[in-house]
């Protein structure tokens, strides 16, 4: 019976300890670093998890969010991670935390700062023309590997649609695309279009923006099918083992208290369950989910793995 | 229809054209300012707008700031030759001679007369033809804008006035000025020189403020021991004259459609659109060598044009949802914010959304044309502040432009530099204009070139196969060849004169 009580007594003095530090954090604005200009698909996560957070009282300060843009997210980057570890400095960023550093651009990465969770998904697609000649993946991939080096890749050479684009050549051993520098997708679009390059890419996001009108999207490069294109097969359905997706990672400086991290996460997970969320990722083409714990840092790990290894083969060019 | 008559509908009720209005007047002014551009105004507007009732509401003001910016340059490329927008770089050639005159009436009257002319043409393509003008466009690839950009770098040679060599001189160094950073091919940096500070290159906003402004204001301080000439300003022939529309309609058409164009092709803007327009004007005309002195031609060209890209650029905007300029990115953007999908599926889910951006930007262009002919007493006036109080607070607007682009002192430095360089290049007589369009054209050239030569596997052939780039080929040849003949023939003349 004593012991029980012991027991008791110690519960709620560890919860009375939890509380305490609930009470004392957060009591001054965090400040959310995204490293990039304001409209920009990031910037926009962001400003969308501040205000479901600040709209339905998740935590008790607001979250202000500086838009530092320059050098694919470093120079940012490089300010939260040389930030005070009190839980009142932010960051998300998105591929090029693990791209900058595999590309040899900085000296730093995911591993110098605390991971609080990973957001908005965005698993890459592969897309040809209308009139393409190829109907399938499994055309496309087998005409790759008959004649490599001939069919033109629209990319941005190093970036995501680059390494999406590498990878999914990977698949099929033998197989290789023309990678032709053309930039985002501003300037990929218009390319397949005019029948200036064949294949290219994309980002969800980026294809509702153009609707795919004209396009043919071949196949997906997510673990199961996107809930908006159901009949669009993924790799792994065909055969090709391979995966590509990009997220918005939420980053804090390293050292920060693991309970700080936490109230942060939690705020995070409610705000991910209210409508104005659900409504915003849907409108932006991203899928809707929130990945903590040990399921985040096999995903880091993977995409650290891919990616030091495309730009080992990049750097080597 | 209904579409487009229910979006013009609530445009023209008071709420609407006082958001309209008030984005025009703001854009002018922050336009006319040289540091502070209209993509700046825009980006710091969007969050501004959520607090808005309407979100087409938010569309017109930022619609309207686009205009108004654009427009707005022209001011101070014609009083003070200092280009408020990068656009209106190709206006302080004949503008600011003009008033220097004493036509400051007449320079500004050209220059917002045919900013509208042009922003209506384009409006009249954007609302007709957007979708087969888009479609259009891809039929551009890496060869054909390769080529454009390669006419319009010859043709900085036609552009300068006095030495031909200088000019020359001048386009490569600008090039030169374009090179470190980034590799745009490759992502690689380049020609950095092991300073982390250069790997994002020199911006063209710094680079722009630098070469024309603080040079200007470098040039007054150094001169100012001299007493400045003040001249009789006169508002005079503020409105063009029948015989002036005559002698003008061909230019205007002619500089509205280039500028069109060069707006619906994506990733570049409206500097261009104007140095080929301005360019094109040039060599057709039967007074080249008036170009350049303050030449009616000149003026009507480059603001026809600059202001028709905006029409042009919100046609790839509207129907395929991929940004035409720098300000169309932001647009879409906000687009976004708004939880507005932009691209083809708009006319169908929200069709008010783009008739309300296409109405917008013909009501605005009639808000432009009618602000700036009211106020142009007052703007005119701004020639005879004298240049010690307006030298210091350009100079200041200047360096906090270039800090706030990125938030980054770096860029400040990059603008104190290229200005001293601008001042040093004037001196020696070495022209400016062809320095900045060089500096423009020269990476996108190159990115071009390289994307085209990775799609061929390394053969230039396609240079000469493709029709449209083969045409763009011949005809820098023939510019090129036309205008070395012409200076020949010049000094030939000149040479037997004096020996005479």
């Amino acid at each position: 019976m004593k012991s029980i009580l012991k027991i008791a007594v110690a519960a709620t003095a560890i919860s009375a300890a939890g509380l305490a530090t609930a009470a004392d954090y957060p009591e001054k604005p965090i400040r959310l670093i995204a490293p990039f200009a304001q409209g920009g698909s990031t910037s926009n996560a962001a400003r969308v998890m501040a205000k479901a957070i600040e709209d339905n009282d998740l935590l008790p300060v607001p979250i202000i969010i500086s838009y530092v843009p320059g050098a694919a997210g470093t120079i940012g980057a490089r300010q939260v991670k040389d930030a005070d570890p009190d839980g009142y400095s932010a960051l998300i960023w998105h591929v090029a935390a693990n791209g900058s550093q595999a590309m040899g651009n900085v000296d730093f990465g995911p591993d110098d700062f605390e991971l609080v969770a990973g957001t908005d998904r965005k698993c890459y697609m592969i897309v040809v023309r209308e009139t393409s000649e190829y109907q399938t993946l499994t055309e496309l991939m087998e005409a790759a590997k008959a004649n490599p080096n001939t069919i033109i890749s629209a990319d941005n050479l190093g970036g995501a649609n680059h390494i999406a684009s590498v990878l999914a050549e990977d698949s099929l051993p033998g197989a290789a695309f023309r990678h032709v520098q053309f930039g985002g997708t501003a300037k990929t679009y218009p390319a397949l279009l005019g029948s200036h390059a064949e294949v290219n890419a994309s980002s969800p996001s980026a294809l509702s923006s153009t609707t795919t009108k004209g396009l043919r999207v071949l196949g997906y490069m997510g673990p199961e099918r996107h809930p908006d294109y159901p009949d669009v097969p993924t790799f792994k359905e065909l055969g090709y083992d391979t995966e590509f997706c990009m997220y918005s990672w939420w980053f804090m400086p390293k050292g920060t208290p693991a309970d700080r991290v936490a109230v942060l996460r939690d705020a995070m997970v409610k705000a991910m369950d209210t409508d104005y969320l659900h409504e915003q990722t849907k409108a932006q083409g991203v899928e809707h989910i929130i990945i903590t714990g040990d399921e985040l840092k096999t995903v880091m790990e993977a995409e650290k793995t891919k990616i030091s290894a495309i730009g080992a083969r990049l750097r080597g060019e | 229809m209904d579409a487009f008559l229910s979006a013009t509908g609530h445009i023209l009720t008071p709420i609407p054209l006082l958001w309209c209005f008030l984005g025009v007047t703001l854009g002018i002014i922050v336009g006319a300012i040289p540091g502070l551009s209209g993509s700046m105004l825009i980006t710091m507007t969007v969050p501004l707008t959520f607090f808005m009732g309407s979100s087409y509401d938010a569309l017109i003001l930022l619609i309207a700031m686009y205009v108004g910016s654009i427009s707005g340059g022209l001011i101070s490329a014609t009083l003070l030759r200092m280009p408020g927008t990068p656009a209106a770089i190709m206006t302080t050639l004949d503008g600011y001679p003009m008033a220097q005159r004493g036509q400051v009436g007449r320079a500004l009257g050209l220059g917002i007369t045919a900013s509208f002319v042009g922003g209506v043409i384009s409006w009249v393509f954007l609302i007709a033809l957007s979708p087969t003008l888009a479609v259009w466009a891809t039929y551009f690839g890496p060869w054909e804008y390769f080529t454009l950009v390669l006419m319009a770098l010859v043709l900085i040679a036609s552009l300068t006035q006095g030495s031909m060599i200088k000019g020359l001189l001048a386009g490569f160094l600008g090039m030169l000025a374009s090179m470190p950073g980034v590799d745009p091919s490759t992502g690689m940096l380049r020609l950095t020189f092991g300073f982390n500070s250069w790997a994002g290159g020199f911006n063209l906003l710094p680079v722009l403020l630098g070469v024309f402004v603080v040079s200007q204001v470098l040039k007054y301080i150094i001169d100012a021991e001299r007493p400045v000439t003040r001249i009789a300003a006169s508002n005079k022939g503020m409105f063009m004259t029948l015989a002036d529309w005559k002698r003008q309609a061909t230019n205007l058409i002619r500089s509205s459609v280039i500028g069109t164009w060069i707006g619906i092709l994506p990733g570049i803007g409206a500097s261009i659109g104007s140095i080929c327009a301005y360019t094109a004007a040039k060599n057709m005309s039967k007074t080249p060598e008036k170009f350049g002195t303050g030449f009616d031609d000149g003026i009507v060209a480059s603001e026809a044009a600059n202001n028709a890209t905006i029409g042009g650029a919100l046609v790839p905007l509207v129907t395929m949802g991929i940004p035409g300029s720098v300000i169309d990115a932001i647009l879409i953007g906000a687009l976004l914010m708004h939880n507005l999908q932009p691209g083809p599926l708009l006319f169908v889910t929200d069709p008010e959304v783009p008739y309300t951006i296409i109405s917008t930007h013909l009501i605005a262009n009639f808000m432009m044309l009618a602000v700036m002919l009211v106020s142009v007493k007052w703007i005119s006036k701004l020639i005879l502040v004298p240049t010690a109080y307006l030298m210091p607070v350009i100079l200041m607007f200047c360096l906090v432009g270039a800090y706030s682009l990125q938030n980054q002192p770096f860029d400040v430095w990059v603008t104190l530099a290229f200005g001293v360089l601008g001042f040093v290049l004037e001196k020696i007589k070495v022209p400016l204009a062809p320095f900045v369009i060089g500096f423009i054209l020269a990476g996108l050239a190159e990115a071009e070139l390289r994307s085209g030569l990775m799609a061929s596997a390394g053969s230039i052939e396609p240079l000469f196969t493709r029709p449209i780039s083969a045409s763009f080929l011949a005809v820098s040849l023939f510019m090129l060849v036309w205008s070395f003949w012409g200076e020949w023939r010049r000094s030939r003349t000149q040479a037997g004169g004096a020996a005479a």
